[in-house]
């Protein structure tokens, strides 16, 4: 038996993000069309990220970093590589988390936990730029830069969801190549995303790992 | 002579003060009328173990006023919108329900277990704490502090560096498949999204009007939620559902088997006597039959119950025999003579009313709160009818009562009805008979499960299924009675049961115990010792990461305990589940979930050979003891018959087989007849054998009693159809305990009717 620790905390996100409202979000205005306009939505996205955490008792950030992929429609990969190594892979209905040994580290299943899927959606949309999804969760304000930047804060809808996240801010061109997460905890974390290519389909690797 | 008149009419005015006395206690006793729906209250409590009972009615006391709504769609948003139909509709029915908010309770119980954090895990957790590597369960925490998404900060990273406290709580809320969302109750489950709506029934869950306000406000709501969306479904079920079935089902019942004889009683009365004193006199007979019957019950039991007022509305169509037997042998004769004839009579009704009551009261043995009841009601019911003959019919019966034509011709077709004889033809008919019979009853199955009690309609039933599994509810009738001599004993016997339990989640058996929530004294310190070591090890990798310090406050000295954790906002659900002190012992109920029949008995053996552990089956104890119960009234039914033909034979000697042969024979055929059709043999079959031994037996006795009169044979057709009239309309009943009893009633009587004047005394020619 694994143990659950990591399990447990996103579940009660996933119970959280349950919470969030699913009214259909104000009319979307024509700033948020154009951001949606300037954004690519391909079938597959790689890359590599850096996160900056600031965790309440711990005066510097948590900085680590790796890469990951974004299938359409099939989950995330998320590969730590810095300070150590360790694999999550989020699927629509199951959630997995290995160590830097190859030995599984916990699992969760949607069968089980009726907010996974949720969840899923959230940081799929999150991370993709899905402003369609993201609309359900959260009330946006959108600013255009230059060309191709945009900007867009997002404030949860719900109550419930208002308890997991405080404000969510993303930014970036074609791609989202920043996320900023305000948890309601004070904490926080800064995400940004370079080296981003599109493809149009998975290799062996990723289709094992998020391939039904 | 004054005195003798004296003596004459005491009887008569004692009756009176004691039906005056009746009425005024009925009358205090229908403006707060005591009635009782439960069919459970029917059931006896359980023999061995009466703490079985005291658990099942405290479980059931729970449910009593709950009603569950759900409404679903295929879609969230249709399914919402027939939601907020379905509330906007029921939220207007404050008469008869209150809606019950939704529980924002998470805060305060997160607040309320903080200081105990360090006490608290999941079994999984623990077996993995006590065999993970200190490698292990660094990389863990490091993972855990670096995921790129938080959660609620249920505590800060120093108080649970290992986030073991929110997987205790996302176990807990694995209890429950139900998520709220946006105000809603959500529930996803076989491809639809549900919303769930909980309510109160309000004020008197039935009405002896026969109404059904919670049913037509549902069927409101279901109209609500069809305009809002046709495609949703709409799914109802709780206790008051069922009570409010019943009640309309048995004034309905009650009134088309009580006034129906009544009126049927009344008519034949009317077409042999063509007087109006006899029908009054036989109808004031049964009203204040049935008014004393009443009464009594209510003094003895404190209440009564509906089925009891069904069963004794068939009462109207035994009482008027004594009426019968009165006016019958009246007819035709001065008014003058009408003591001497009543107590001519005497004998033989005080024989009768003796057998019947008997056999009435012979139901009461049964241990079946329900049967006492209806024995006490009926036999009371009888003696007063016998009471009110004997006391005011002579003394209201004044007039002349001329024999009409209708009554000399059926008296004096007595003569042309055949006599057995042991003839050829006689012999061959007992031989064909006999075989029919003896083929008949070794085809005769027997059944005794607890659906002979269940008259809830079938739509209501598959309603109640079908919510209990969407929303995985725990089975009411098995579960695991837990006990202990103080609440740490019970708390660790039943974290040995649940550790067995939990072997059976891959067959998808589900637990609730109070010691999820509750966990012993001992499995606390236990806990604590284990999460205060792998807090220290992540603690110190993250130090060593990181180069930063974080300290672990400090937590509860004590563990929690079972009176604090009562008194607090967090016991919740599994409050319910805590019997507390019961006669100086400690008890809790462990329920279950996904229970299927397969199943029962790998479920059962999980509590095999524990202390204190009683795996309670009420379905299968309720069968076990109906199925005791038909064993023992088919003796006390053999035991009767030679009962009967002992006291028959003391008063009519050589002839007593005359009397009893046809009630013998009627019963063999009924029960031939139940084996060539395939109706099992089940308890209430018996019981109504044991009460057609006391009637049928009747017949015969006035037969031979007043032998060659015809106006007995009047009586006996009279009272048999009446009978007849009444216990078929009993058949009609849709409880199927009533309907076979009042079948098998019918079909007795009918044959042994018919059976009787074949039997008796041959007329000198």
């Amino acid at each position: 038996m694994m143990p659950r620790a990591l399990l447990g905390l996103l579940a009660l996100v996933f119970m959280n993000i349950a919470f969030a409202a699913d009214v259909s979000a104000d009319p979307s205005t024509g700033l948020i069309a154009l951001v949606q306009a300037r954004l690519d939505q391909p079938e597959l996205l790689r890359g590599r990220f850096v996160q900056q955490k600031s965790v309440k008792g711990f005066k510097k950030p948590l900085i680590s970093g790796g890469d990951f992929t974004i299938w359409r429609g099939h989950g995330l990969l998320w590969h730590t590589q810095k300070p150590f190594e360790s694999m999550l892979e989020l699927r629509r209905d199951r959630l997995s988390v290995t160590q830097a040994n190859g030995r599984s580290g916990y699992k969760l299943d949607g069968e089980r936990e009726p907010g996974l899927r949720a969840v899923n959606e959230l940081v799929f949309a999150l991370f993709s730029g899905d402003i369609a999804m993201l609309k359900k969760y959260f009330h946006m304000q959108g600013e255009l830069s230059g060309k191709q930047d945009w900007t867009l804060v997002l404030t949860p809808l719900d109550a419930g969801l208002m308890r997991a996240f405080k404000r969510v801010e993303l930014s970036g061109d074609r791609y989202v190549r920043r996320v900023r997460l305000d948890e309601a905890s004070g904490d926080s974390s800064v995400i940004s995303f370079d080296q981003i290519t599109a493809a149009s389909a998975a290799s062996p690797e990723e289709a094992k790992r998020l391939g039904n | 002579m004054a005195t003798s008149s004296l003596a004459r009419r005491w009887p008569a005015i004692v009756w009176f003060i004691v039906v005056l006395a009746v009425a005024f206690h009925l009358m205090l006793f229908w403006q707060n009328a005591r009635l009782d729906t439960n069919v459970l209250a029917l059931l006896p409590e359980n023999e061995q173990a009466p703490v079985i009972g005291v658990a099942t009615r405290k479980l059931s006391e729970q449910a009593e006023r709950q009603v569950i709504v759900l409404v679903g769609a295929a879609d969230r948003e249709a399914a919402r919108r027939a939601a907020l139909a379905v509330r906007n509709t029921l939220d207007g029915e404050t008469k008869i329900l209150k809606s019950i908010p939704i529980e924002a309770r998470m805060e305060q119980t997160t607040a309320f277990y903080r200081p105990w954090r360090d006490r608290l895990l999941t079994p999984e957790q623990r077996d993995w704490l006590a065999r993970a590597t200190p490698e292990e369960l660094r990389s863990l925490a490091l993972m855990r502090l670096y995921q790129p998404v938080g959660g609620i900060a249920l505590t800060d990273v120093g108080s649970d560096p290992m986030g073991l406290w929110e997987a205790w709580w996302s176990a807990r809320a694995a209890d429950t498949r139900v998520r709220p969302r946006d105000g809603l109750l959500w529930l996803e489950a076989e491809g639809k999204h549900w919303v769930l709506l909980n309510y109160e029934r309000q004020g008197a869950v039935f009405s002896m009007t026969g109404d059904t306000p919670l049913n037509g406000a549902l069927a409101r709501a279901r109209d609500a939620a069809r305009q809002a969306e046709a495609q949703s479904r709409m799914l109802a079920a709780g206790v008051p559902l069922h009570a409010e079935a019943a009640a309309a089902r048995s004034n309905y019942e009650m009134n088309v088997i009580g006034f129906g004889s009544l009126a049927a009683v009344l008519v034949l009365v009317w077409l042999t006597f063509r007087s109006l004193r006899p029908i009054v006199l036989v109808g004031l007979s049964l009203v204040v039959g049935c008014a004393v019957a009443l009464s009594v019950t209510v003094l003895i039991f404190g209440q009564v119950h509906l089925l009891t007022l069904v069963f004794g509305a068939s009462l109207v169509g035994v009482a008027e025999d004594y009426g019968f037997h009165y006016f019958s042998a009246r007819q035709g004769r001065p008014a003058s003579e009408r003591y001497a004839i009543l107590r001519h009579l005497l004998p033989g009704l005080l024989l009768a009313l003796g057998t019947s009551a008997i056999a009435y009261l012979a139901l009461g043995l049964a241990p079946f709160p329900g049967l006492r009841q209806m024995a006490v009601f009926s036999a009371v019911g009888l003696l007063g009818a016998f009471l009110t003959v004997l006391c005011w019919f002579p003394a209201f019966d004044r007039g002349e009562l001329h024999a009409t034509r209708f009554s000399t011709r059926f008296s004096d077709s007595l003569v042309h009805w055949p006599n057995w004889k042991p003839n050829l033809a006689g012999l061959l008919v007992a031989a064909v008979l006999s075989l029919f019979v003896i083929a008949g009853l070794l085809k005769l199955q027997s059944r005794d499960d607890l659906r002979q009690l269940q008259s809830s309609p079938a739509s209501l039933i598959t309603e109640q299924i079908e919510v209990s599994r969407l929303l995985n509810l725990p089975s009411p009738a098995q579960f695991f009675l837990v006990e202990g001599d103080s609440p740490e004993q019970l708390l660790m016997r039943e974290e040995t049961l649940t550790a067995n339990l939990a072997r059976l989640k891959m067959k998808g058996v589900g637990y609730r115990a109070v010691s999820d929530w509750l966990p012993s004294a001992a499995r606390q310190r236990a806990d604590a010792e284990s999460t205060a070591r792998a807090d220290a090890v992540a603690l110190a990798a993250m130090a060593e990461l990181t180069g930063e310090i974080l300290t672990r406050p400090a937590f509860a000295a004590e563990p929690l305990r079972a009176e604090v954790w009562l008194n607090s906002p967090a016991a919740g659900v599994a409050r319910g589940q805590w019997l507390g002190d019961i006669q100086g012992r400690y008890y809790s109920v462990v329920l279950l979930s996904g229970l299927a029949p397969s199943i029962l008995a790998d479920v059962s053996t999980a509590g095999h050979g524990l202390p204190g552990v009683r795996w309670v089956d009420r379905t299968a104890e309720f069968s076990d003891l109906l199925a005791r119960y038909r064993a023992g009234m088919e003796g006390l039914l053999a035991l009767g018959f030679v009962g009967v033909f002992v006291a028959l034979s003391w008063r009519f000697k050589r002839s007593a087989w005359r009397a009893l042969l046809p009630t013998l024979l009627g019963t063999l055929l009924v029960l031939a007849i139940f084996g060539w059709s395939g109706v099992p043999l089940q308890l209430f079959m018996v019981l109504a054998l044991v009460l057609l031994l006391g009637m049928g037996v009747d017949y015969g006795i006035f037969l031979l009693e007043h032998p060659g009169d015809g106006t007995a044979w009047l009586a006996v057709a009279l009272a048999g159809v009446s009978t007849l009239l009444s216990f078929g309309l009993l058949a009609l009943s849709s409880t199927p305990a009533l309907h076979v009893f009042g079948l098998t009633m019918l079909l007795g009587e009918v044959l042994i009717w018919v059976l009787t004047p074949f039997f008796r005394i041959p007329e000198e020619s």
